[in-house]
């Protein structure tokens, strides 16, 4: 059998020596009694055994007897069976009071004193014998073969023991007895180093239905391939006899000892493992074998120590920390801890995880060295020797870990060296180099980038120093390392917002106070150190982050006059402002703005720019603040005694235009125009009255007063003619002045614009004066307004060329400078329209371009039958011309023109059928006479024909287009017009009285009160109509119809008023709305104004939907003209 | 009668020492349109309780003040005994001159704590005034509404309790602005030896950063 195998393998040995060599083993405890005592009991035992012999002997005799007695019976078998178990069972005794009653010491047994026990022992093998001969259909056959065998093993004859255990279970191979009969012919050939018959055996069992036999086979197995040298197959045994679902723990009948297989497997395993499994896996591989931690250790410790004795210290070392950390073995601790640190200083150099476990095992050493100290079995020597021992092993192993983390600047091994420091400090509270220990620790946890700790660890140091530059050292370090940490803090939660900080409350605020403590400890100790001015910072900082922003604001202004060229200088002067306003204290906040800035020694010119503009901020949101806390009763008030208060400075002007910006939101016009005034008084260069003027425009206009508008425009422009705004709101000027009739106003104010908007504004303007001397029909000022143009830049040339030379001809045409008109007409009539306006130009231009043809028509007469041919010829081709020129104007679609063209065509024609009629023929014969008659008469005819077709079509195209011009009232009447033209009314014709301008300022201030109130709007037009400023009227009701476009009696005023103005057109747009909406106002002007044109039937028509009985004829909302329709209808009910 | 005339105020909860008060029931029926009025007066209560609160912290805040001056009274103590051990003789005299300037914020401190506490007086006087208000809210409240049950309320009762009230906070008030003046001239005393020292220790003790310097403990 192999050695090493019989050395690791302990298997069941047969409690009972083996007869043949005269050896019985002694039963174990038997010896343990003081030797008078012993001998007592020695006796009672032997007493004892020889009473129980003597009852066995009686029982033999009564079973015999009963033998005797019952030879039919069907129990024989039983008592011969009871009969040989009686034989062996006196053979134990007799064998037990012989070994009693032998010397003390003396264990073996002579062939001669044994004979007694030998005789018994064949006695109960014959019984068992003659049980298989007499009773070969036994049941318990089997039993009793397996005895037999049994008792020949305990005889020694192995041979016919293994002949019986084989005939056993060749005969009744699936008896339990036969499994128990294999398990020991196979421990049998196991014993004598026959490796395979003992596989046979124990394989067979294994084939077999599990059994409680089963573990103990693996377990066999396992150990035979271990001899074999075959661990993976080893250790698979092993594994299965330990994870088996039987809960059997015992080992085959007559085993020398009871035998915990499953426990036994597992600390057995430990050889296969080594050998088959990477160490790191023993952990959590025997954790979930082991049942319980004392096993668990048990196979750990074996397992350590060998890969201890194997050099694998790296394997050592790990299983001896999972020992350590879990054994409660305080002496087996030590020896262990000893050798972890042994296995580790044995590891490689190279290894780079040499000393990452440090903190552990340190804390090892500082735990059972502890225990070792509260141990009262251990000497206060071994307990000072082993201090000193461990001592320097801890710091040995946190050092060295620490240098490694130094060298590859490795965070995390700076962070477990630090956690080994804090076991070292935690129980070596005596060590001489423990101060170096604690000083190892704040640089270690400051590496880790753990600064809250690493502060907190130099203040400690600090606390245990005396006065000195050490001190002032660790206290500095100290402040660096808190500083560091809430700064890492503050960047974390900057980038992750929604996320908790690397600090949590507690935390930050024990970094904050520390740096603020110790900061002022530092201060006061060494105030005029290098580093006291970054301390000081910092400390306010504290105050500033922990929100005592009052104390924040004493120290950052303290720091900058201390500091005035300080790096940190004008952050500190930031934050002081900044504390300020976060403490609402503006008034503050500007003076300490104002005191930076006149502070000599600061010399930072771009901090003091800065702070200026703070502090201007400061004053304003000082004013806002004021505004806000003010409530509206005594707001007003409490301004203008803000103003009053801080009259001609900076300040005064934010009261006054923070008030302002208040009322134009509220859409205060009385506030804006008081506070708006009072700023443009008291700051007039201030850049806020952009603000101011352009609001009070805005406001003035909705109060209806359009001439202060305008003024504030242009007071705009005057004060800021750089603005971009200047120029618009100078247009707006000109568009109130139009509006209101002062043309020459306006006029003046365009061609301001002319002179000096930009372009594309210069041409509106040129375009709007045109307009304006066009409408008013001021053809001297039209021309050189055109001319003017047409003189421009080539921008103006390029893109409204047409238009300045259509006004130009139109305003010669008008003076009667038929010549100079027709050149410039010529011109313009071959361009190109390009906007309404210039459409509107064109139509005029063609019919202006006829109506000079048509006037050298109108003067060409036959003078002589000589000069007949030559003035016919003439005026025909005057006609043609004219004609083109007309059907041109037509064909512009523009009404006005048209109407006016197709009036004078079908004058012409008339005309010229009228001439043909007259021509003289006194030079003819009389035969010529008759045929040139005819001939005159037939030309005449077909002119009168065209003459009444254009009258037709154009009496059906004026009552279509509703043409309210001299022409169109001659179309439609057929004849004479019923009105001679029209022209614009300009306002300075008319005024009103006091009173009126006093009733007027009455509804003004009624409408800054509320400003969309069209009542009064209405009521101030009606007022201005009854003056006849029908120009303030218009604009009033126009202001009116923005807010209230569907209103009717607006709409009719409207009409009325652009009556008066000559605007017929626009008079009978907004009548006919107002009529529509049954009106019955507006359905009366609506037909005097048909009636007024000559559109009788219209009027006729439009007269029957309303009625004139209620009309009152000297209402504003009443034309005059209404009065003419009274003599075609009943009598108005008005006067 | 729905009239609560509390005889015993000062026991009882929600009468709070006013002898007029309107029961809250009465306002049941009145609409949410017309008790909108009543929340600026409710609201001044609150503000006035609120505002005695903070004159509550200020007062706790000044005895942790007070404890703190009193540390660095014992702080200026030891570093005057350390330098005469070290025959420092400068730095003695130095920490003898930080236990005079720190003494004075004591005084100042403590001249403070009685000012604040009469200040908490004066502001119990202004939370009656304040609740006079709100009840002489609701009571007009009930008449203006003729709630069933109001008819004994008399309005004259309820203004009389207010214009009572607001003389007794008028007094207190004229006391307050005196003692303010004391305490203000107790610190001026304080702060001016205080910018002594601060100049004599070269920034270091007295100066305002070293104010906590006690605090952290760094005696050994």
């Amino acid at each position: 059998m192999n050695t090493r195998a019989r050395q690791r393998c302990r298997p069941v040995v047969p409690y009972v020596a083996l007869l043949g060599l005269g050896l019985f083993a002694v039963p174990a405890g038997a010896v343990r009694f003081d030797p008078g005592q012993k001998q007592q009991d020695k006796e009672a035992m032997i007493a004892k055994l020889s009473s129980d012999i003597n009852k066995v002997d009686h029982t033999i005799e009564v079973t015999k007897d009963l033998i005797k007695r019952s030879p039919d019976a069907h129990y024989l078998a039983d008592l011969y069976f009871r009969l040989a178990e009686l034989y062996v069972e006196k053979s134990r005794y007799v064998f037990a009071r012989l070994m009693e009653m032998q010397p003390e010491g003396d264990r073996v047994l002579t062939g001669e004193k044994s004979l007694e026990v030998q005789i018994n022992k064949k006695l109960a093998i014959e019984t068992y014998d003659k049980v298989l001969a007499d009773f070969p259909e036994y049941d318990n056959n089997d039993q009793i073969r397996f005895f037999k065998a049994h008792e020949f093993r305990e005889l020694g004859d192995w041979e016919t023991m293994s002949k019986e255990y084989k005939a056993l279970i060749e005969k009744y191979p699936g008896s339990p007895w036969a499994i128990e009969a294999r398990q020991i012919l196979g421990d049998y050939h196991f014993d004598k180093g026959e490796l395979d018959p003992a596989e046979t055996y124990f394989q067979e069992i294994l084939k077999l239905p599990e059994s409680h036999m089963h573990d103990m086979a693996r377990y066999k197995l396992a150990w035979i391939y271990i001899n074999k040298e075959k661990f993976k197959e080893s250790l698979a045994f092993f594994e299965s006899a330990v994870k088996s679902g039987s809960k059997q723990r015992r080992g085959a009948t007559g085993d020398a000892r009871s035998l915990d297989v499953k426990r036994e497997s597992l600390v057995a395993m430990v050889w296969p493992f080594s050998e088959v499994r990477k160490p790191y896996q023993a952990v959590p591989y025997f954790r979930s074998l082991a049942d319980s931690k004392t096993v668990y250790v048990q196979v750990l410790k074996r397992l350590a120590n060998r890969y201890y004795i194997k050099t694998e210290y790296v394997s050592a070392a790990l299983l001896y920390r999972e020992i350590v950390r879990l054994s409660a073995d305080v002496e087996e601790n030590i020896e262990f801890v000893q050798r972890i640190y042994d296995s580790v200083r044995n590891m490689s150099e190279k290894n780079p995880q040499r000393y990452a476990n440090a903190a552990e095992d340190v804390d090892a050493i500082v735990k059972n060295f502890a225990r070792f100290q509260n141990h009262l079995k251990f000497k206060p020597e071994a307990k000072e020797q082993l201090e000193k021992d461990f001592e320097i092993r801890a710091r040995d192993l946190a050092t060295k870990l620490h240098v490694e983390a130094q060298k590859k600047k490795d965070k995390k091994s700076a962070e477990v060296a630090a956690e080994a420091y804090r076991k070292y400090l935690s129980l070596f509270t005596n060590a001489k180099d423990r101060r170096q220990m604690q000083i190892n620790r704040a640089e270690a946890l400051y590496m880790a980038e753990n600064q809250l700790a690493a502060g907190t660890q130099y203040e400690e140091i600090a606390k245990e120093m005396g006065d000195g530059n050490e001190r002032r050292e660790m206290l500095y370090a100290g402040i660096v390392a808190l500083h560091k940490a809430i700064i890492e803090d503050s960047e974390y939660r900057q980038k992750h917002p929604t996320e908790e900080g690397l600090l949590n409350k507690l935390q930050l605020l024990r970094a904050r106070e520390g740096l603020k403590q110790i900061g002022a400890f530092y201060v006061k100790s060494w105030p005029q150190d290098k580093f006291t001015p970054n301390v000081k910072y910092n400390i306010a900082r504290m105050y500033y982050q922990q929100g005592e922003y009052e104390r924040a604001v004493e120290l950052f202004t303290l720091f900058v006059k201390e500091y005035p060229t300080h790096p940190d200088m004008t952050k500190a002067g930031h934050l002081a402002l900044d504390a300020l306003r976060k403490l609402d204290k503006y008034e503050e906040l500007a003076n300490l703005a104002k005191a930076f800035v006149d502070a000599p020694e600061i010399k930072d010119a771009a901090f003091k720019q800065e702070v200026a503009k703070i502090g201007e901020g400061a004053r304003k949101r000082k004013v806002e603040f004021t505004v806000l806390s003010t409530s509206a009763g005594e707001f007003s008030e409490k301004m203008l005694a803000e103003w009053e208060k801080h009259k001609g400075t900076a300040e005064g002007e934010e009261y006054l235009y923070t008030a302002f910006v208040k009322f134009k939101g509220e859409g205060n016009i009385e506030g804006v125009f008081d506070f708006g005034g009072r700023l443009i008084g008291a700051y007039p260069d201030s850049k806020n009255l952009k603000d101011v003027l352009q609001t009070m425009g805005v406001f003035a206009i909705q109060a209806a007063d359009f001439e202060r508008a305008a003024f504030y425009y242009q007071e705009y422009q005057r004060r800021f003619p750089n603005d971009e705004k200047a120029n618009e709101l100078l247009v707006n000027a000109a568009t109130i002045f139009t509006y209101l009739g002062a043309y020459d106003e306006a006029a003046k104010v365009l061609r301001q614009l002319r002179g000096s908007a930009p372009g594309p504004m210069r041409i509106m303007a040129n375009e709007m004066l045109l307009k304006v001397y066009r409408d008013i029909g001021d053809w001297d000022s039209l021309a050189r307004v055109a001319q003017t143009a047409l003189q421009l830049s080539g921008t103006w040339l390029a893109a409204r060329a047409y238009l300045g030379i259509a006004y130009l001809g139109i305003a010669y045409a008008q003076q009667g400078k038929d010549d100079l008109a027709e050149g410039e007409l010529g011109q313009a009539v071959s361009l190109k329209a390009q906007s309404d306006l210039d459409k509107e130009a064109l139509a005029q231009a063609y019919f202006e371009y006829g109506q000079i043809f048509h006037r050298e028509f109108d003067n060409t007469q036959v003078t002589s039958a000589a000069t007949l041919q030559d003035e016919l010829q003439r005026k025909l081709q005057l006609l043609d011309v004219m004609d083109r020129a007309y059907v041109a104007a037509i064909g512009t679609g523009v009404g006005t023109w048209a109407i006016a063209a197709l009036h004078e065509s079908a004058r012409a024609h008339s005309e010229l059928a009228v001439f043909f009629t007259k021509v003289p023929l006194d030079g003819f014969s009389a035969a010529e006479k008759t045929a040139v008659k005819a001939e005159l008469d037939k030309l005449a005819a077909d002119e009168r024909v065209k003459g009444e077709e254009a009258k037709k079509a154009c009496a059906t195209k004026a009552e279509q287009l509703k043409v309210f011009t001299r022409f169109g009232s001659a179309c439609v009447t057929g004849g004479a017009p019923t009105v001679m033209g029209v022209s614009k009314r300009r306002r300075a014709d008319v005024s009103g009285d006091q009173t009126y301008q006093q009733e007027m300022l009455n509804l003004r201030k009624q409408l800054i009160k509320r400003s969309t109130n069209t009542e009064v709007l209405t009521e101030m037009a009606r007022r201005a109509m009854q003056v006849g400023d029908y120009h303030l009227a218009k604009l009033t009701l126009s202001r009116a119809a923005e807010i209230d476009p569907r209103s009717p009696v607006i709409q009719n005023l409207l009409g009325v008023a652009s009556w008066h103005l000559g605007e017929p057109d626009e008079a009978y747009t907004q009548l006919d709305q107002a009529a529509k909406r049954r009106l019955n106002a507006a359905v009366i002007n609506l037909a005097a104004l048909f009636k007024e044109f000559g559109y009788q039937r219209l009027a006729e028509q439009t007269l029957r939907q309303g009625t004139l009985s209620d009309i009152n004829l000297s209402s504003p909302d009443i034309h005059p003209s209404v009065g003419n329709l009274t003599s075609d209808a009943p009598a108005p009910g008005g006067t | 009668m729905r009239v609560v005339v509390c005889l015993l105020a000062a026991q009882l909860v929600g009468c709070a020492g006013l002898r007029y008060t309107v029961d809250r029931d009465l306002l049941a029926e009145i609409t949410i349109e017309n008790k909108l009025l009543l929340f600026d007066a409710e609201n001044d209560v609150s503000i006035a309780l609120d505002e005695r609160e903070q004159i509550s912290r200020e007062i706790y805040q000044t005895k942790v003040d007070i404890s703190d001056a009193e540390l660095q009274i014992a702080e200026a103590e030891n570093d005057e005994d350390r330098a005469a051990e070290k025959g420092e003789a400068d730095r003695a005299k130095l920490a003898a001159a930080a236990q005079q300037v720190f003494a004075l914020k004591v005084d100042y401190l403590y001249r403070r704590l009685s000012y604040l506490r009469e200040k908490l007086d004066a502001q119990d006087h202004l939370i009656m005034v304040a609740k006079a208000k709100y009840e002489l809210a609701k009571a007009t409240l009930v008449k203006k509404n003729n709630v069933r049950g109001a008819s004994d309320i008399e309005l004259e009762d309820y203004e009389e309790q207010v214009g009572d009230h607001v003389e007794r906070a008028k007094e207190s008030r004229v006391d307050l602005a005196e003692v303010e003046k004391e305490v203000d001239a107790y610190q001026q005393r304080w702060l001016q030896t205080r910018e002594q020292l601060m100049a004599q220790s070269g920034g270091g003790v007295g100066s305002p950063w070293a104010e906590d310097s006690a605090m952290w403990g760094g005696d050994y």
